[in-house]
């Protein structure tokens, strides 16, 4: 069973897209998968929202239709042979007949009401829009905000010094729709001016187009002094412009969801609001709703709001009460409530205590094709628990974690004599359209849509392995899950999180700052963590984290022969060594410059050995680049070599700093990794480096005490024993197996 | 007029607001009442059926909307110029979808009678409601009328 979402438009700043993101949030909550599916879609969210030609709904499935308009959606919906319903919150008109669209859209709101079908209203308001237009089976799912996504640090500097003002300042959204008040917002603020003639109203226009009755208001708003109206913004405008504001104010009579009052709220601005629609119920009590448009009256309000400092304060207080209350779980719980009315409810798990746990084992990529600290982590956790547990990989079909190509054959396999089943991509990934929208996004606040949308062009994309885990997830005792980031891990947890160890292995990137990520380090039963380092960072970012655990992983050296690597690769003097993806974003380009200049500097000095599956062309004198190299010529490779280089600055393990020592060769770590150079300081076995200069006395430093630093290294590395990381995997799962 | 609010007090902030207004020698006038509540439900079939009259001949076009003034202005002009220089040949390209548009109008407006009886039929046999005489079907009657004949234009906007 899967809930799969219909939308006419998918623009990331309609009310509809947010709520089929929200709802798709919830949902994987609540155990359910479902797709996204939509007739027009805003460049860039291709990977996360498809063609409604590629619904393939099965019978036990729910479709919703978000009917927000007259579309050929409706007529579509009717015939799909599933369970069907749709979401609803209010009607916008569309071109070019923007008042038949809407006749229009609310007759087909009527056709589509037919016994069985859910009707789930984005408020309760809505709900009875619904009921009245013949559904009989309905339920209220309000909206949410999250507050920190309205924080201070989260609005657009540069609009937010372009709208700094000392004036009062009114906030009001401007719908293009009847009944949104427009007319209410100007006669208002008219009224203000006389009070305080440097007030001014911002008018957040969330769409361009906008039928001619609303285009000749916002002409009359332009040439009315101290008006300025606010086109589409992004995320981090519409912060900017809320936290400029004195008083958010809604004359809306319509409005079906709240949520632009919401967001008001968590931007921490009073709000004054009519009390039409779904305004009194969203309210809660909060801020003030009031029941006539009395201009001269609400002028005076809005003053008091500004200029009184306790009314303000309780007035704030009392608005972010409401927000905490009206957050993600009292919509999970209504939409749970909804879905059970209709008998669609998660999967139930066994009720038998297992010998030995059936546990699902989830990973981007996997196989001994596949070359990742991650990946590999995730191998040798397998190899090590198979004895104790029954495991189930579950993955991708790929080799490449750039383009996520299908290589491997899908279905079922066996990898080492444990299970893996494989889930293939929709499409191999663009890479170039994943870097442009990063350029684009990165460094901005985000709303939701805006996260997702990044995240399902990251992937692996795997409607497969949802399905599996919302369809044939209750099989399973427990799941081990690993790095947060891929969507593979971040939308599998939250359909089994309580059921989940997860390893997220972060480090401090741009990604790991999405609000989206926050469900995934609170839902696991708890994280497995790799390093002290690693802790403190997610404890900084996600303080409600799940409970967490320094595990890490065992590393034990096998017996290695320097001699051998050096005659098989031709390598015979001194060298520096670097084993693992040879890519920018493992730092190799910095490593390449910064030994560049050493070389140049210093007669003689070691080569520098790359050795692993190479994504980008490596030249330089002195460099040899070796490709990918089997186990134990790795062993062998850091046995021989005169120091190990680990150039990454994001890190949360450091695979390569710990098999290097447990090798008894030194580490010359980058310093802007602090899990490097945690390991660095307490084993004494190596040095960090900042810049070209501290490279080379890192280096020399390094040559200079290799027997005393390599008994260093082996000391530390006795700590890293599989049979401590077995016991604490075994542990934690025994705690998800009795608290089921 | 009320103020809804738990962190306010409605009474006293009224009366401090109304005191000002007077204080600056204005009075506190009833607006138009807002037109909150429901929209009432629109019958599908019916009004389908409504919407392939009002748009079935293809030739009459949709209204001109001008975006405000300067360009968009002249774009609406320039539509406007063509619409009436081709006119003659958009009518002889479209005759045919005029003709088929009514047949499809008229089945469809027989089909939705037919529908709309049966459903009254069905709900008076589950005992909700007496059946309507299917005399008394607006739609019916509408699906009664003959074809249109000739031209049947609607006015230009």
């Amino acid at each position: 069973m899967a809930v799969h979402q219909l939308l006419p438009r998918f623009h990331l700043t309609d009310t509809s897209t947010l709520a089929a993101v929200e709802l798709q949030t919830l949902l994987r909550r609540l155990g359910q998968d479902g797709e996204l599916f939509a007739l027009e879609r805003e460049g860039g969210t291709e990977a996360l929202v498809h063609h409604p030609d590629a619904l393939r709904a099965r019978s036990g499935d729910l479709v919703l239709l978000h009917h927000d308009r007259e579309s050929s959606l409706a007529s579509r919906l009717l015939h799909l042979s599933c369970r069907r319903g749709v979401v609803f919150h209010d009607l916008h008109p569309v071109e070019p007949e923007w008042d038949e669209s809407l006749q229009a859209a609310r007759a087909q709101l009527t056709g589509l009401a037919e016994p069985g079908a859910l009707g789930i209203g984005l408020s309760a308001f809505a709900t009875s829009q619904l009921r009245s237009a013949g559904w009989t089976s309905t339920s209220a799912v309000p909206l949410y905000v999250e507050a920190e996504r309205y924080g201070p640090e989260r609005a657009d500097a540069e609009l937010r010094k372009r709208l700094d003002s000392a004036a009062l300042t009114l906030v009001a959204v401007a719908r293009p729709t009847a009944g949104s008040g427009l007319d209410d917002l100007l006669r208002l603020h008219g009224e203000l001016r006389r009070l305080r003639p440097d007030a001014r109203l911002l008018l957040l226009a969330p769409d361009r187009a906008m039928p001619p009755a609303t285009r000749e208001l916002r002409e009359v708003a332009r040439h009315q002094p101290g008006v300025q109206w606010l086109g589409p913004l992004q995320h981090a405008e519409q912060v900017a412009a809320l936290r400029c504001a004195s008083v958010a104010v809604s004359m809306d009579e319509q409005d079906g969801t709240g949520l632009r009052l919401l967001e008001a709220m968590a931007a921490g601005v009073p709000v004054l609001a009519y009390g039409g629609g779904a305004t009194v119920e969203m309210l809660g009590g909060a801020g003030i709703a009031f029941t006539e448009k009395r201009f001269g009256v609400l002028a005076e309000l809005v003053v008091r709001l500004v200029t009184d400092t306790a009314l303000r304060t309780d007035v704030l207080a009392g608005q972010e009460r409401r927000l905490r209350a009206q957050g993600a779980e009292s919509s999970a719980r209504a939409l749970a409530s909804a879905l059970a009315d209709i008998g669609l409810t998660g999967t139930p798990r066994p009720a038998h205590r297992p010998r030995r746990p059936r546990v699902g084992i989830i990973v981007q990529r996997y196989g001994p094709e596949v070359t990742g600290g991650a990946e590999a982590h995730a191998r040798q956790i397998v190899e090590h628990l198979a004895p104790h547990w029954d495991l189930r990989v579950l993955t991708s079909c790929a080799v490449d974690h750039l383009s996520w190509a299908n290589t491997l054959p899908a279905g079922e396999s066996e990898v080492d004599g444990v299970p893996v089943v494989r889930f293939p991509t929709p499409g191999p990934r663009p890479m170039h359209r994943l870097n442009a929208l990063s350029r684009r996004l990165f460094g901005h606040s985000l709303s939701l849509p805006d996260e997702e949308r990044w995240r399902a062009l990251q992937g692996p994309l795997l409607p497969g392995l949802w399905r599996h885990l919302a369809e044939e997830g209750g099989g399973y005792d427990g799941f081990v899950a690993f790095t947060y980031l891929y969507v593979s891990t971040a939308w599998s947890v939250p359909l089994v999180g309580d059921r989940t160890l997860l390893v997220p292995t972060a480090h401090d990137e741009e990604p790991f700052h999405f609000d989206a990520y926050r469900e995934v380090f609170e839902q696991p039963a708890v994280l497995l963590v790799n390093s002290e380092e690693e802790l403190a960072l997610i404890d900084r970012r996600f303080p409600g984290h799940a409970r967490a655990r320094v595990v890490g992983v065992g590393v034990e050296a096998p017996p290695a022969a320097g001699e051998r690597f050096r005659s098989r690769f031709g390598i015979h003097g001194p060298f520096l060594l670097y084993v693992g993806r040879v890519e920018r974003g493992k730092g190799i380009p910095e490593l390449l410059d910064v030994y560049a200049r050493f070389r140049r500097g210093l007669a003689g000095a070691p080569e520098l050995v790359l050795a692993g599956e190479s994504s980008m062309a490596v030249s330089g004198e002195g460099v040899s680049v070796l490709g990918r190299i089997e186990e134990q010529e790795k062993w062998d490779a850091l046995a021989a070599a005169e120091a190990v280089v680990v150039p990454s600055a994001k890190e949360s393990l450091s695979l390569l700093t710990l098999e290097s020592l447990a090798a008894g060769t030194p580490v010359v770590g980058n310093a802007a990794s602090e899990v490097v150079a945690g390991h660095l300081e307490r084993s004494g076995a190596g040095a960090a480096y900042r810049d070209p200069a501290s490279f080379a006395e890192a280096v020399a430093w390094v040559s200079a005490r290799r027997g005393e630093l390599s008994r260093a290294a082996r000391t530390y590395a006795r700590e890293l024993s599989w049979a401590r990381v077995v016991d604490a995997y075994r542990e934690e799962m025994s705690r998800v197996v009795e608290h089921r | 007029m009320k103020l809804i609010g738990r962190d306010i007090d409605p009474r006293e902030l009224l009366r401090a607001a109304r005191a000002r207004l007077e204080a600056r020698g204005l009075r506190d006038r009833s607006e138009r009442g807002a037109s909150e509540g429901p929209e009432p439900a629109v019958e599908p079939l019916s009004f389908g059926v409504q919407s392939l009259e009002q748009n079935e001949d293809p030739t009459v076009p949709l209204p001109l909307d001008a975006e405000g003034p300067g360009l968009g202005r002249g774009v609406a002009t320039a539509r406007r110029l063509f619409r009436r220089t081709a006119q003659v040949f958009i009518d002889e390209a479209l005759a045919r979808q005029r003709v088929f548009n009514g047949r499809v109008r008229d089945l469809t407006a027989q089909l939705a009678a037919e529908v709309l009886r049966l459903r009254a039929r069905v709900e008076a046999l589950e005992g909700k409601r007496p059946a309507l005489p299917s005399s008394s079907s607006k739609t019916r009657r509408r699906a009664g009328k003959k074809p249109v004949q000739g031209r049947k234009r609607a006015p230009r906007r």
